[in-house]
């Protein structure tokens, strides 16, 4: 019966130990794989909104049949998704976003009438961004710049 | 060892199942939380790009630069009969990225794949049907006739008698064809789309019946929905 007064601190030795495992395994849980999968799941909603309006834009900014067009409309984007900057660029007749983490980003075709022949340009978020159309010799050119509208 | 020492040192952990629970407690809530969070997410996903590509077909569907209209929001029915699945894919490139349907009042225009699932974008449209109608009057004393429809064009056949010339042919008051050695033959006049068109006919002499024939374009519109899905 000497040892009797040992009991109360095996046992909280023993809580000591079990909690501080249990905290190990949950934080690894948490932070390795179910948060960074939500963020990126969330990332990646917010990168195809963000391609779907900018998509929608440079179409909107494109007026109906005109002979002399010289136009420019600002697009409001999110200056960072999932707390890093990204690029839109043109890649042909599609737009493509491009982001430092892989499962975030995407590529949208752009639905142009034909009088539409050229268009260029990137996007920096974080940036103004803006869509000029001009007219020249045979159509419409749609240019991507950043800058004061 | 006795019975009793036994007796106490079980007594003396007491506090673990305690702790076993409570951990278990906090597990579960954790995982309910993570599994709402993430129904969240998934809910919150509304396919903002399959949307993007319905609105913008549409809206170019209908342009008066489509190859499917007459002007804006009126579609031709001859070139929607006309329209197919690789007509909409050279028109409309995103078709080829996109599976795309388009529907005339719940009837298959073209589609590119399955839609079952898509996000559908519906648009209030004319369809206009052009066709020619041929008429052939019996003149009165007043030789006139009035055109039942409004189009864009007539055509007139005018083979008047021997002794007869007709001398003038006047659309609504206004001079369309004139010759004072007399008209015979095909003439193509325009009318205006805006107004009924009372055709009059002065000639030196009788006009029976079968000396005049017109031949309008009748223009007919129906009001229609045009549905755009897209999916994927």
């Amino acid at each position: 019966m000497d040892n009797r007064a040992v009991t109360p601190v095996v046992e909280k030795t023993l809580t000591i130990g079990i909690v501080a495992l249990f905290l190990a395994g949950m934080t690894t849980t948490l932070f390795g794989g179910a948060v960074p999968a939500a963020r990126d799941a969330t990332g990646s909603s917010i990168g195809d909104r963000t391609l779907a309006l900018a998509t929608e834009r440079v179409e909107q900014a494109i007026p109906p049949n005109a002979s002399h067009v010289r136009a420019r409309h600002r697009v409001g984007l999110p200056s960072t998704i999932r707390g890093t900057g990204y690029t839109v660029r043109v890649d042909g007749r599609s737009l493509v976003l491009d982001h430092p983490r892989a499962a975030i980003g995407g590529r949208s075709r752009l639905v142009l009438p034909d009088s539409v022949i050229g268009v260029n340009g990137s996007w920096q978020s974080g940036s103004e961004a803006v869509v000029a159309v001009r007219s020249v010799a045979g159509g419409l050119t749609v240019e991507l710049r950043e800058g004061v509208a | 060892m006795s019975e009793r020492s036994e007796r106490v040192q079980r007594r003396a952990q007491t506090g673990l199942p305690a702790l076993a629970i409570a951990l278990l407690v906090v597990t579960m809530v954790t995982g309910i939380g993570l599994a709402m969070a993430d129904g969240a997410i998934s809910g919150a996903d509304r396919e903002p790009g399959e949307r993007r590509v319905a609105v913008s077909l549409a809206a170019g569907l209908i342009a008066p630069e489509s190859p499917l209209t007459e002007r804006a929001n009126v579609l031709d029915a001859n070139r929607l009969a006309r329209f197919d699945e690789t007509r909409l894919r050279t028109a409309f490139p995103v078709a080829n990225e996109t599976a795309v349907a388009v529907e005339l009042d719940g009837r298959s225009v073209a589609a590119t794949g399955e839609t079952d699932r898509g996000t559908t974008i519906r648009r209030l449209v004319v369809v206009e049907e052009q066709t020619a109608e041929t008429l052939e009057p019996a003149l009165g004393w007043q030789r006139r006739v009035t055109l039942p429809r409004r189009g864009y064009r007539a055509n007139l056949t005018l083979s008047p008698p021997p002794s007869t010339n007709i001398t003038a042919v006047r659309a609504n008051s206004r001079v369309a064809l004139h010759d004072d050695d007399g008209l015979s033959g095909q003439y193509e006049i325009p009318l205006s789309r805006f107004e009924t068109t009372t055709v009059r006919f002065s000639a030196s002499g009788p006009l029976p019946p079968g000396s005049v024939r017109i031949e309008y374009d009748a223009i007919r519109t129906r009001k229609a929905t045009l549905a755009v899905s897209a999916d994927g």
